[in-house]
């Protein structure tokens, strides 16, 4: 299975210390560096240049066409295709599975149609069909975020299984800068964690952060 | 074959290690400055990446034709010096288009101080000079480019500390886990060549500073050329006369509460009471056609005593702290010659007005002079009788006066202007004085001026003196929560459990915030709040104030000090000392770095105080201070400065010291038997090192919360 993540200059090495952590989930890091970016180079990980513009952080129409399309090819011969961020931390990949027959699996917010892009896994079958009504039903020009709106999409093409945010079994979550806990605790305890700057941390923090759990 | 690039900071030895290198066996290695950026630039104009042309051709030219070459590698300094974008940039490039190439990226740690970013000779191995700011923070960020991409490729990339060049074992290790294997002979050889083509420069040009490299000759001293950094005056206090040594008293005429009397008045008193001369201060007289006048009467007085030598000294002279007794060579009436146009024209057509001539006479400032007994009695000869003229306050009518009676034979001697400086010099042409004559309406900004200038001390700022604790001895260790960068406190202290040999004294926390860890019931150890509200500097300044004087003895500690084996008080009664810093003035102040601005302002006070020769006591390891001594150092000089106390305190009081040699390490491979403390920045607190404290201090100590 394939994790795509875009990412770009500032974030090239928390980029790295993912891969490496998707790496050791037993899945394969696909990193997406932007057409003005300069080159990157990773032991043992692909890198990618894209040509799609991202509109800032990953908007718009084109990007998430280019997105679902770039999904797509990465997936072919795979169930699932993901998706995740420079900051996230891969533990393990079961957090996908056993969902039914849905299009997507995402943590989102309870009651709501969306999803965050920190990991969400496509099933790779149903991205065809993401493509087409994304293109019959998107408008260029509009505020389109890509998470939100790749959500809706597969919302509206067989659905999604949605962990909850913030509750209790929920495998997936946002790090709490200011916990006691060590990173096997909560390794062990989550599949996926993503540090997000956030509570006064920087991009600095969120490096260490992710190298203590090296 | 292997193949290498050092990739290198500027001033990190890069040049030794190509040299060393060079020397080894099967191993060829050249410096080819500009190759990479020249290659890549070649690719991206070729649109593909085809570098194995370029690159390769490099390094082809740098190995040796006898087929023994092994390994061979190329050096290119500040590849990567531009920014996060160009270093990633040019570094991935590198690794994708050489295969199996290794870097070996060679930096220079910020702990050493003495860096130099200036343009020097093309071959200098690091010299120590000034850090310009811009080039300082290009620097830095070099180097975290350096560690992150490091992060990225762990195993086609290597950190090396050009510190670790230093020293046989160390260098031998750190190239072996690369593949590389230095013999001694180059080692050695490369260092003396080095050494060798420094000392030829140096001794074509005039030495301008002086460094010490601990090489294989301790105490090899180069010095290298620093033609671009500004020198401050060769004297920041001025050249001393022998004194006199008969009696000696001293009038001032003082009244009111201005603030530049505040000022003057105490260095006035002080210098009086180092020099043990009587002083009268005046009041405010009346009847006077100017109060000036009351000079005479002044004259009068010491006649009528048994002194040999009288002094008047305005109200608005500000007396260096080290001036030295007045001069010998002040014979008869000594006043100093003014030079300004604007009173000399006015004392010309005052003259005519008047009616006199004082030809051949010498215009003086009557704001300091001094006499001697027969100089007063025919002064009062030459007044006797006449009118007292106010014109530029008394000074015109004492001119009429000296010029008389030097016709009947009174000597005049010139007072040199290092005893009069007058404000109008001081902002057109300030040197080093001893009495800053703060004429003129602006005399506090004058004042400012020759402090900001540094020919004056910073004034101590009073401070609020505790009680004294009762508590003889006790560790102090200022401490900032959102300062650490890992959980160093924590690892200092258990170091400290386990090898201070005092395990009763206490130990103070200073800092806004407990740590977490920290029980409630800590023992010993205990935490002392200081409000950092105000910000940094001033919460670091309380804390220096409060930790100074918390006992009889303080052993003043930071976080980023472990002890690597006991060791008690009596190993920090004799300083430890890298090298002396009078002549590293310069550089540290137009170093940009506040902390070694710190250093350089301390010993320019010292100097203002008349120390000798100034040692580098700041040398990150703890030190010893004692409450009383403390005390006099706030009391006498203008803190705080960051870097300063250590320098400030051992430079005045005279403490004995020794080169810090091996006492401290700043990681934990082969550590010397004699090393007592492991100190680091967070440059080197790597992930290792960090394992190794970890490791070596696993235990928690007695005041640590389990549960935190």
């Amino acid at each position: 299975m394939k994790v795509l993540i875009y990412t770009y200059p500032p974030d090239y090495v928390s980029a790295a210390l993912s891969a490496r952590s998707i790496q050791a989930a037993g899945a394969e890091p696909v990193l997406a560096i932007d057409r003005e970016d300069p080159p990157l180079f990773v032991e043992g990980v692909r890198v990618i240049r894209t040509e799609f513009p991202r509109n800032g952080n990953l908007n718009g129409r084109e990007f998430i066409l280019g997105n679902l399309r770039l999904m797509l090819e990465l997936g072919a011969g795979d169930e699932w295709v993901c998706k995740g961020d420079s900051d996230t931390w891969w533990n393990r990949l079961d957090w996908i599975h056993g969902h039914g027959d849905v299009s997507a699996v995402a943590l989102a917010d309870p009651g709501r149609h969306s999803f965050y892009g920190l990991a969400y896994a496509l099933r790779v079958d149903r991205i065809p069909e993401m493509i087409a009504l994304g293109e019959a039903t998107l408008d260029a020009g509009e505020r389109l975020p890509e998470d939100l709106t790749t959500g809706e999409l597969a919302t509206a093409c067989g659905g999604v299984h949605a962990w909850p945010n913030l509750q209790p079994g929920t495998p997936l979550a946002a790090y709490n800068w200011e916990t006691a806990e060590d990173p096997e605790t909560l390794k062990r305890r989550y599949d996926v964690i993503v540090f997000q700057r956030m509570q006064g941390r920087r991009r600095r923090d969120v490096m260490e952060a992710m190298k203590s759990f090296s | 074959m292997r193949t290498f690039v050092i990739i290198t900071t500027p001033r990190a030895r890069g040049d030794l290690l190509v040299r060393m290198l060079a020397g080894t066996s099967g191993v060829a290695c050249a410096n080819a400055d500009g190759l990479l950026a020249k290659a890549k630039a070649f690719d991206d104009a070729m649109g593909a990446i085809s570098v194995g042309a370029a690159v390769g051709a490099g390094i082809a030219a740098a190995a040796r034709a006898d087929g023994a070459t092994r390994v061979c590698g190329i050096a290119d300094r500040y590849a990567g010096h531009e920014g996060w974008r160009e270093a990633v940039g040019l570094w991935s490039w590198l690794l994708e288009s050489v295969p199996d190439l290794h870097v070996i990226f060679l930096f220079r740690d910020q702990a050493e101080t003495e860096l130099s970013m200036e343009a020097t000779h093309r071959r200098w191995v690091p010299s120590y000079g000034t850090c310009s700011g811009k080039a300082g923070t290009r620097m830095i960020g070099q180097v975290r480019a350096m560690e992150d991409f490091h992060v990225i490729n762990p195993t086609r990339t290597t950190l090396l500390d050009s510190a670790d060049l230093l020293t046989f074992a160390t260098a031998q290790e750190r190239l072996a886990s690369m593949g590389l294997d230095l013999d001694e002979g180059a080692w050695v050889g490369a260092l003396a060549e080095v050494t060798h083509e420094r000392r030829a420069i140096a001794a074509e040009r005039p030495p301008h500073e002086e460094i010490d490299w601990d090489l294989i000759e301790p105490a090899v001293v180069i010095s290298p050329r620093q033609a671009d950094v500004k020198p401050l005056p060769p004297l920041m206090v001025a050249e001393r006369l022998e004194a006199f040594s008969g009696t000696v008293e001293v009038h001032t005429l003082r009244y009111g509460d201005a603030g530049w009397i505040q000022e003057c008045g105490p260095t006035l008193e002080g210098w009086c009471r180092r020099h043990g001369y009587g002083l009268t201060v005046h009041g405010q007289p009346e009847g006077l056609p100017d109060e000036k006048f009351a000079t005479v009467e002044m004259i009068r007085g010491f006649l009528a005593g048994g002194a040999e030598r009288m002094i008047f000294v305005d109200a608005d002279v500000y007396v260096h702290p080290s001036a030295p007794g007045w001069p010998e060579e002040m014979k008869g009436f000594s006043s100093m010659p003014e030079t300004f146009g604007r009173v000399l024209g006015n004392w010309e057509q005052w003259q005519v007005k008047q009616g006199l001539r004082c030809r051949g006479w010498r215009y003086r400032n009557s704001g300091v002079w001094s006499c001697d007994r027969e100089a007063a009695r025919l002064f009062l000869e030459a007044l006797e009788g006449d009118a007292w003229r106010v014109a530029y306050r008394e000074q015109h009518q004492f001119n009429v006066w000296w010029h008389r009676a030097a016709e009947k034979g009174m000597v005049v001697s010139d007072l040199q202007p290092v005893w009069n400086m007058l404000s109008k010099v001081a902002r057109t042409d300030l040197k080093p004085a001893w009495f800053y004559h703060l004429n003129g309406p602006e005399k506090l900004a004058t004042l400012k001026l020759v402090r900001d200038a540094r020919f004056l001390p910073g004034a101590p700022v009073a401070i609020q003196v505790p009680e004294r604790t009762g508590i003889p001895r006790a560790i102090c260790i200022p401490w900032l929560a959102s300062a650490a960068k890992w959980d160093e406190l924590r690892y200092c202290l258990r170091s400290i459990e386990r090898h201070w040999t005092d395990r009763e004294c206490p130990i103070f926390i200073l800092g806004p915030e407990r740590p977490s860890w920290l029980k409630e019931d800590s023992g010993r150890v205990r935490f002392q709040f200081i409000s950092y509200h105000r910000g940094k500097a001033r919460g670091m300044a309380e804390a220096t104030r409060q930790g100074m004087l918390m006992a009889d003895e303080v052993a003043w500690w930071n976080d980023d000090i472990y002890l690597l084996r006991d060791c008690g008080w009596e190993d920090l009664r004799v300083a430890v000392t890298e090298g002396m810093l009078d002549h590293k003035v310069p550089s540290l102040l137009a170093s940009g770095n506040g902390w070694q601005a710190g250093m350089a302002n301390a010993v320019i006070d010292l100097k203002h105080h008349g120390a000798g020769e100034v040692m580098r006591y700041a040398t990150h390891t703890p030190y010893l201070f004692e409450r009383e001594k403390s005390l006099e150092i706030f009391r006498t000089f203008r803190l705080p400065y960051k870097g300063a106390w250590e320098t400030l305190y051992h430079g005045f009081h005279g403490t004995p010291h020794r080169p810090i040699g091996r006492t401290k390490v700043g990681h934990l491979g082969n550590v010397p038997e004699e090393a007592l403390f492991l100190n680091h920045s967070d440059r080197t607190l790597t992930e290792e090192l960090k394992l190794g404290l970890g490791q070596r201090f696993s235990v928690p100590a007695v005041w640590e919360d389990p549960c935190a």
